[in-house]
């Protein structure tokens, strides 16, 4: 029980480089939820933008991590969908490819690095709804977010494939409204809710990604929310990071909506100020929940 | 069976697209396919009749966002995602057409460890709102904005040289 409450921090690549309001926001609310989060000396690139091009690559990168961490004796939380399912998956790949898995254990006991598999990586939702839980989030609200209509964006990775058991149900999760609901916002259901930001074509044909990434917030946006709420980076890039190229794009210049990490929301629900969570660091709007809130 | 089918088989690490039995609800939930000529289902019947090379020398292969949804709806557990990604491997493995964006990731954990080293980002004096008339920013680093520098693998010549060894596996 120990173990769980403490964990070691991997930010990834995206966050730790450029996406700074989800580390400065995660860094703030967990403590005051009783987790404890590890920075860890040498972590490297999760490996999962190399799966395209070299699975033993992939694997080779990805289990380096984890042995970092299964050397301090703890388990991972990746503030990342993609880093997240990469570790997750890592193991189930390599005991397919037995060999694979030999050449691997070579490579990391040659840096002096242990090899059993022997830790778990969270996703940040599992650490919210099944460490934290619901109830004593429900217990540090000071500041009900009466009024908002918001929609989730959960990003593909967070709950598929369905065979590695992340979230709840991959066809149908729920965590993270059942995190939204005790913040006094309310979270509706909506057609699109599940579909993809477009942000795994970024590389290949990025006028595609945007357009499918218009698709979903001119969504959204049409079906009277107040903001979207998000846990992965990479979908934080294109959905609130790209609004204005995605404006061009498409030609659909109306396209202004909020786009908040959960950790940020919790936050705000926390009464702790917009600026320690990073909210001046979003690009699309979201001085407009504040006014919301504050009933502007 | 031909000799890329064969190494298709090896990068897969199983047989399961052979299960695939043309049902359509791949293609029917693909993103990518309402943009481009791009069917997970095509892609898993051509490797079923052996076209390997077409779809290798192909940049339908590189359309694919990895969403996952195929691999979740198929009913015969066949992985079009899985199909598709051990064809961009194998592309990648035999030099034919990787996307430029691929070997500038490669070289950047071989030099760093990591994709992209910390940037400075736009900080907004006042949160941003609709009104999209003037809006004052500074750009800022980790350091100013209180995060703590992170240390990267301290021997990175180790980390690439295992990569390196990695990225060649099984390539001969």
């Amino acid at each position: 029980m120990e173990k769980r409450m403490k964990f070691a921090l991997y930010p990834g690549c995206t966050v730790e480089s450029e996406q700074y309001a989800h580390e400065i926001s995660a860094r703030e609310v967990f403590p005051k939820l009783g987790i404890q989060l590890v920075d860890v000396e040498g972590f490297n690139c999760c490996g999962y933008p190399l799966k395209s091009v070299s699975l033993p690559a992939w694997s080779y990168l990805s289990t380096r991590n984890l042995a970092l961490a299964e050397k301090l004796g703890l388990d991972v939380l990746p503030l990342c969908n993609g880093c997240n399912l990469s570790f997750r998956e890592v193991g189930h790949y390599l005991e397919e490819n037995p060999d694979l898995k030999e050449h691997v254990r070579k490579l990391l006991s040659s840096e002096g690095l242990p090899f059993t598999g022997n830790v778990k990586s969270w996703h940040i939702l599992e650490v919210l709804h099944d460490v934290v839980g619901v109830e004593k989030i429900q217990s540090v609200v000071t500041r009900p977010l009466k009024g908002l209509k918001l929609a989730v964006h959960y990003g593909c990775h967070a709950f598929r494939p369905g065979e590695i058991e992340i979230l709840d149900d991959s066809e149908d999760p729920r965590y993270l409204e059942e995190l939204i609901a005790p913040l006094g916002a309310k979270v509706e259901d909506y057609p699109e809710r599940l579909d993809c930001c477009g942000q795994g074509l970024a590389i290949t044909t990025g006028k595609t990604a945007l357009t499918i990434a218009g698709l979903k917030l001119k969504a959204i946006q049409d079906r009277g929310f107040d903001a979207v709420i998000t846990v992965c980076p990479f979908c934080m890039k294109m959905l609130d990071a790209k609004q204005n190229a995605i404006r061009v794009t498409t030609q659909q210049s109306d396209i202004n909506l909020p786009v908040l990490y959960y950790t940020q929301l919790l936050g705000l629900a926390m009464g702790i100020e917009a600026e320690k969570l990073a909210l001046n660091l979003n690009l699309s709007p979201v001085g407009e929940v504040l006014k919301k809130l504050e009933g502007k | 069976m031909n000799e890329l089918e064969t190494r298709l088989r090896h990068v897969l690490g199983n047989q399961r697209h052979a299960y695939c039995h043309q049902c359509g609800k791949c293609s029917s939930g693909c993103p990518a396919a309402d943009f481009f000529d791009f069917r997970p289902r095509k892609i898993v019947a051509m490797v079923q009749l052996g076209m390997v090379e077409e779809l290798l020398t192909s940049e339908v292969i590189w359309h694919c966002a990895q969403c996952l949804l195929c691999k979740e709806r198929c009913p015969r557990d066949a992985g079009p995602a899985d199909v598709i990604q051990a064809l961009q491997n194998l592309a990648y493995c035999l030099d034919i057409h990787v996307p430029e964006g691929y070997p500038a990731l490669i070289n950047s954990i071989l030099k760093t460890g990591v994709v992209q080293t910390p940037i400075k980002v736009r900080v907004w004096k006042e949160l941003p709102t609709k009104d999209a008339s003037r809006r004052e920013f500074e750009f800022r680093d980790r350091l100013s904005l209180g995060l703590p520098q992170l240390k990267k693998p301290e021997d990175i010549q180790k980390l690439a040289n295992a990569l390196q060894e990695v990225l060649k596996w099984k390539k001969e």
